[in-house]
Parts: structure tokens; sequence; C-alpha cells
């Protein structure tokens, strides 16, 4: 990968939870080119968020253990780093958007203090120039009426003016990387639309590599180049989003891809369920984690885990983590 | 007009808000909304949030007290039912709330829960009321272990089962589901789906069926009403509003719903934010987004027209827009 500008190599997180330690993320590597939307999706519980919490550096010990051989921004390894050189970092080089702005935002300070605290403090502009910043970077993620948005408090905003307010705070200093959890879920259809379009045309023109956490393969889709699928902590299918939606290799993903409900003009295609549940991360079993639920499991998914492995041959754009994959002609050769 | 036949039928209901206590300023929820649901049948409603949709529920369910206009269930004024009567009627018409962690009490069990509704409907002997309530857990797909459980012990897809399941108890005609698979993954989605249906089919209740996500409404509805704020701007039988929206609002939100392929062009974003409904835009409420505003639009209230030929309420198309307008 040529510019390559974050890579994370067997990252793994380990939680304290009632039943027991548990390995909520398991060696998980990945990598993100500048401009590119990575998403990274999975079902509630299966690690996308601490993953998130992770990268930035937010899990604390003893409650969880994140190990990883390397988390490389640029040409630092964030793993290194001690907590004062990693604040500098984070909200510069890599900063982050959380599921729900009203609880990421301080009720009381305003937008503009909200705002020009991040610019003061990682860009060293005055608060003159830090003001003028908070409402150059508001107008770019489409708010009119800039002036007004910068007095107001959180609460005085609706859901998507708080989110492109997140926007607009974390992308303030053209970080390398923004991740963002969930981003437009709280969100109505018709702003999600809107927020989705700002924030990839933003990534876009800062040159950001996004990190896009979500649960809905549907703006996996419209809004992402790549995909990783990613299932009780291990990641089990990476790919490019047309390779993904046509031609899912990963049993996993292909449920739930069938599981999704899409609008047609005729009929309705009935969404089909994936059977079993999701197990309790602290009560996994031996190999494969989705060999219980998995129609083509046999005993060596139940005692050996699967690793990533190419599909595309020597392209390594599209890779899954499976004993039985499902076949595709396009990928025949 | 053959509202006779209607299991519920809505006429012009109104639920206003006073805000902040005071007289003077009200805010409109629900502003003049009709439709019907027929026994057995599965009615969508959808709309972005603060449409009012979970007032409408609420003042279907007279839990809120609609400031004018009737709900009618059998052909019976809810709003003339006292007592006993308002008793039995809250028995056939049950509601799974939208937020189950927030509708069922932390400190009871779920068999406490579910037994309750049948304790006050004195429904059974007590001593079969366990029973049923099995029963109810088996027919929404959880294990009878369930019960010694509490809310909190549950997955978010488990506890609204659960919602489901304290609705179902009481073997009601008509069950109001607020967002009931609106948090969900997608792999429990599917499954309250196929749930839904199957107790439509096989027990026959109808549904009035909340959601915000058009591509679930096509799973389920019959017929498909949509909100935009406090007003139904558009009543449909499902396949003809999924093949020719009429409402420039509806096909906008039909247009901004991601499509799971990528072959598909990125969703057009309408422009704007919703208005504030205690000041609602005079005129058409749709007119500041509307791609296709005119003049009269800013002024004139758009009335309710039916655009097909149908005869026949239950398959009629109805539109509240000035570009259907003869």
């Amino acid at each position: 990968m040529s510019d390559c500008i974050f890579s994370v190599r067997n990252l793994s997180v380990t939680l304290q939870t009632g039943l027991g330690l548990a390995r909520v993320v398991d060696k998980i590597s990945f990598s993100l080119q500048g401009g590119e939307i990575l998403g990274l999706v999975g079902e509630s519980g299966c690690g996308k968020s601490i993953t998130a919490a992770a990268l930035m550096g937010l899990v604390l010990s003893p409650q969880g253990l994140v190990t990883a051989d390397q988390i490389k921004l640029g040409d630092k390894n964030l793993t290194q780093l001690d907590e004062a050189s990693l604040r500098r970092v984070r909200g510069s080089e890599i900063s982050m958007i959380f599921q729900e702005p009203l609880t990421a935002l301080d009720p009381v300070f305003s937008v503009g203090s909200h705002l020009s605290t991040v610019i003061r403090r990682h860009r060293g502009e005055n608060r003159r120039q830090a003001l003028r910043s908070s409402v150059d970077m508001l107008e770019r993620v489409g708010m009119a009426d800039a002036d007004r948005i910068m007095q107001s408090y959180p609460h005085q905003l609706s859901g998507g003016m708080r989110q492109r307010v997140m926007i607009a705070m974390a992308m303030a200093c053209r970080p390398k990387v923004l991740i963002a959890d969930e981003p437009t879920t709280a969100l109505d259809v018709t702003t999600q639309a809107q927020v989705l379009t700002q924030l990839s045309e933003l990534g876009q023109s800062f040159g950001t590599a996004i990190l896009l956490i979500t649960h809905d393969l549907g703006v996996v889709a419209q809004a992402c180049d790549r995909a990783l699928i990613m299932y009780c902590g291990r990641i089990v299918e990476e790919a490019p989003v047309k390779a993904l939606f046509g031609a899912p290799t990963h049993p996993y993903t292909a449920g739930l891809l069938a599981a999704v409900p899409r609008i047609s003009t005729g009929r309705a295609q009935r969404v089909q369920a994936i059977p079993g549940l999701v197990p309790h991360p602290a009560a996994l079993s031996d190999g494969c984690h989705f060999a219980n639920r998995c129609q083509r499991a046999d005993t060596r998914c139940r005692t050996l885990i699967p690793n990533m492995r190419s599909v595309d041959g020597p392209t390594n754009s599209h890779l899954h983590a499976c004993h039985h994959p499902l076949e595709h002609s396009c990928h025949a050769d | 007009m053959q509202t006779d036949s209607a299991l519920l039928s809505v006429r012009e209901l109104v639920v206003r808000y006073r805000v902040n206590g005071s007289r003077r300023e009200l805010l409109t929820a629900v502003n003049g909304v009709s439709f019907d649901i027929h026994a057995g049948s599965i009615f969508g409603l959808v709309g972005e949030s603060g449409s009012g949709k979970t007032s409408l529920a609420h003042s279907i369910m007279q839990l809120t007290l609609p400031t004018s206009g009737e709900v009618q269930f059998h052909g019976k004024n809810l709003a003339h039912m006292k007592g006993s009567d308002l008793k039995k009627m809250r028995r056939n018409i049950q509601l799974a709330f939208q937020d189950p962690l927030a509708s069922l009490s932390p400190r009871r069990s779920i068999q406490q829960s579910l037994i309750e509704p049948l304790d006050h409907f004195r429904i059974d002997a007590p001593e079969q009321r366990r029973a049923r309530a099995c029963r109810a857990l088996e027919t929404v797909g959880l294990e009878a272990d369930v019960l010694l459980r509490f809310p909190h012990e549950l997955s978010g897809g488990q506890r609204q089962r659960v919602a489901l399941a304290r609705a179902l108890v009481t073997e009601p005609e008509l069950i109001i589901a607020d967002e009931s698979v609106s948090s969900m993954d997608v792999s429990v989605q599917a499954r309250i789906i196929e749930l839904i249906l199957n107790l439509r089919q096989q027990l026959g209740i109808a549904f009035l069926f909340i959601a915000h996500d058009l591509a679930v409404i096509q799973q389920l509805a019959d017929h498909v009403g949509v909100m935009y704020l406090g007003k139904m701007i558009e009543i449909a039988p499902a396949d003809r509003l999924f093949r020719q929206a009429a409402h420039p609002y509806t096909r906008a939100l039909l247009e901004a719903v991601p499509v799971p392929d990528p072959a598909h062009g990125k969703p057009v974003a309408l422009q704007g934010e919703v208005p504030s409904a205690l000041t609602p835009p005079a005129g058409c409420v749709f007119h500041t987004r509307c791609p296709r505003v005119e003049d009269r639009c800013r002024v004139l209230d758009p009335l309710s027209n039916q655009i097909n030929e149908s005869g026949e309420k239950r398959t009629s198309h109805h539109v509240k827009c000035h570009l259907w307008n003869p």
C-alpha cells in the first residue's frame, strides 16, 4: 500500500466482565489510506466501539488491557507514546465523532467555545483567530447561519446540527485520521444523507482517512470505499464495497446481507434472519466464533481458528477468515 | 365511506400540548389525522422524529387525551368510554412501548411484568396465569427461563420481544408497536419482522406499526401512512406507495434511504431541517423544504385528495399536496 497513513497490526482488547475476562477484540489488523473511507461493520456487542476507543487510547487499565504490535499513525507508533504526547496527537492528528452528540458535547459551553478551544489548543491560534476559524469550519459543514450557531448551546440545536458541530470540531485541525462511531445512527434518514455527504466531502478535501463504524449496511454501500466485517471481536471479511455486496464470501457477511430489508418497487423481498444468537464475549468457543450459527460449519470450524486469506490472489484487497467460504464465479481465477 | 367495517378508525384527531405550562403557547403534535385500520391488517406509520407518531399512538390509547377528533374502536367512540368499558377496550388494544428498558419495571422479573396485565384484567384463574405468561414468551420465541430474569439481564432484542409478549398476553385485537425494531441489529430485526407477520397470520392480530424506516415498513405493512409535522400527508396501500409515491416528501424519504448496493447512486439529500412544531410554516407544512414548491403552497394548506380511481376506501390513495389538486 503506497500512501498508507494509518496501520494497525494485531490489536487486541481484553476486558473484565461479570462472567470473567473477555477478549472483546481479537488480533485485528487493517490499514487506511489518505482520503478513503473504511467501514467497520458488525452487530452490537461485536467490538466495534471498543476498537475505536482502543485506537484513541481511551481504554484504561485495570478494567481493560490493550495490546498491539503496532498502531502506526504517519511516522508515530501510538503504542509507544506517553499520555502527554498522546494528548497532543488526539484531536489534531487523530480525532473522533461519537454516536450521541448530545452526550459528547458539554451542555454548559457554547458551540463557539467548544470549537475555538480545540483550535487554540492544537493550532496555537489566538482567541480572535480561533473564533474566525471556528465560523469558517461551521460554514464548511453546511451551517448557513454560523454566527448564530456559535452563540448557541448544544440543547438549542437539532440532532443533525449537533452532529455537524461534532464533525466541525473533529475536522478543525485537519486530522490524518477520523474515527466516526455510528455518526448517523441517531439521525433521521434525510438528515443522515446530508451528514454523510458532508463527511465524505470534508474527508476528500482534507485528505483525511475515515474509519466509519456502523451497523447499517446501506450506509456502508453509499459512503465507504472498503469495509471490514467484524464478528465477536474478529474481522471475518475485508473487501472493497463492490465485492463485498456483489460477492460476499464469508457466510456471516452473506447472512447479514440477507437480513437487510430493501425497498423495492415491486413485491417486498422477505428478509431472512440468521439463526441463533451472538455468544457472550466471555463464553466464546474455540475455532471460528460463527461456527454454531453457520450452516457450512464442520468439526474443523469448531476447533481451528481460520486465518485471514486472500480471495482475489496477489491483489490482496478481498480477504476472509473462513474454512468453507462461499464460491463466486468472478473470483474463480 | 365504509368506516363501519374498520376495527379502528381515527377521525380528524388533534393533539395539542401546553408548552412550559403556559396556556397561550400550544404545540400541535397531531394535526387533523384520519385513517382506518381493518381487522387483521398491518398499518405502517412512518415519519421523521418529531412528526407526531408517538403522540398519535398515545392518544389512540387515550393515554394522552386528544384535544379534538374521534377514535372509534368497533364503531364506538373511545372518548365517551368510562370505567369498565374503557378497561375492556384497553385489553383489546395493547401498546408495545418504544423503549422497553424504560417501560418495563427494573425491579420486577419478566414473569411479574407479564402477569401484571393478567391480574389487572382478571384473565384466567391466578394459578394459571404463569402458564399463560409462559405461552406468550414462547410465541415470541423466548425460552421459559427468561421469566425469572430482570430487564437489565436481557439483550435489546430480547427486551423488545418481552414488550411484544406483554402486549400479546391479553390477546388483543390490535397491537400498537411503537418503533419495535428500530434500534435492533438487522439479524434480530429480521426475526421480529417474521414474528409480527406470524402473529397476524395465526392470531389475526391487527397492528399499527410505527417506524421511521421505510424498508422495514415495506416488509410488514398492508397500508402506509406518512406523517410530517403532525399531518398525515399521504396514505396508500403499501404496494402502491412504494411503486408510485405521490407526495414530494414521501419521495424524498424514499430516496434518502441508503440502499445496500454500491452500484446504486448516492441518496439525494433533502435540503434544510424540519421546522419547529411550535411555529409550523403557513400553508403546506412541507413547503420550506419542498423541491416543487409553488406560490400557493406558501399560503394555502392543501386538502386531502384521492388520486386513484378506487371506489373502495381500503384501496384508495390519498395525498395532501397542491400538485395533485385538479
